[in-house]
């Protein structure tokens, strides 16, 4: 079921991407990139159904979730120190470098 | 069967996206995410990864989503203060979702992916951890050198994470200016001369 399950990932692809275009809450647009993220995975198991694909697909979904938890660890830290700055968590409020 | 549970799984985990998109309030986003996540490590159960699923559950459900609940709780402002998405730009990115996601779909059902071959051999485990460790079987490439260049970055993200996340709030919810300042200054050792 290699292509259905590509299918299954392109809606999560496009659902993260809307969720990273739309919300103003950082920790939202933080759950769009782990929706991405997670479509991404998807694809590399579904591939690695193919033999001539072998472990590979499953070896990098896996590097591809440890990543995924030290982005949401750092993105945490840095959504943190943004409320402790601007006293809200909306992301249209962070204008100072705006030239 | 698999047929079955396969689309049980993806309507699961594209009801759970779909939700992620939807939904207004973050707590609601976050159990949206959950189920979205833990149909996903089904659907990689049915494709034969057992080992990637368990580390799904555990790594993603288990540990990140507890992240982000306590980044919605510690950020949490006045009750029913939520920033609400402008029309404009909930307009513009509909329409994109839609084209792109539209675009997405027509080509991958155009590529023949070929027959999964895999699922007759569903025990990956243990040939996953060989092939992490350095000693792969037959015909595997060895990811010794990316586990452990990973798991360095784990470490180094985690220390830099706890210092940017450390408290620069007194109890009252006052900000203290410039604490950084204080570990800034030189700490001067001095040397006692050894007898």
């Amino acid at each position: 079921m290699i292509g259905p399950s590509i299918v299954v990932s392109a809606v999560l692809f496009v659902c993260g991407l809307g969720c990273m275009a739309t919300k103003r809450n950082a920790i939202a647009v933080l759950m769009g990139v782990e929706l991405v993220l997670n479509a991404a995975n998807v694809n590399f198991v579904a591939v690695s159904q193919r033999a001539d694909v072998g472990l590979d697909g499953q070896a990098i979904a896996l590097f591809v979730i440890v990543i995924a938890a030290a982005e949401a660890a750092v993105a945490l830290a840095i959504a943190l120190a943004y409320y402790n700055a601007h006293r809200t968590i909306d992301v249209d409020e962070g204008v100072e470098l705006r030239g | 069967m698999f047929t079955v549970l396969f689309v049980l799984y993806s309507a699961i985990a594209i009801g759970g996206a779909v939700g992620v998109l939807a939904s207004a309030n973050v707590v609601r986003m976050a159990v949206c995410l959950t189920t979205c996540l833990g149909a996903v490590s089904g659907l990689f159960l049915l494709d034969g990864a057992a080992f990637v699923a368990a580390a799904q559950l555990l790594v993603y459900v288990g540990g990140t989503i507890i992240l982000l609940i306590f980044g919605v709780m510690l950020t949490a402002g006045e009750p029913g203060e939520q920033p609400a998405a402008e029309a404009v730009d909930v307009l513009a990115a509909g329409l994109l979702a839609l084209v792109l996601g539209g675009l997405l779909v027509a080509v991958v059902l155009q590529i023949d992916w070929g027959y999964p071959s895999a699922v007759a051999e569903p025990k990956t485990a243990g040939r996953l951890g060989l092939a992490l460790l350095g000693t792969p079987p037959e015909g595997n490439v060895s990811y010794l050198l990316p586990f452990e260049l990973v798991s360095v970055h784990l470490l180094v993200v985690l220390v830099g994470a706890a210092y940017l996340a450390r408290a620069t709030r007194t109890v009252r919810g006052d900000l203290v200016e410039d604490v950084r300042d204080d570990a800034a200054e030189p700490v001067r050792h001095v040397m006692e001369p050894s007898a």
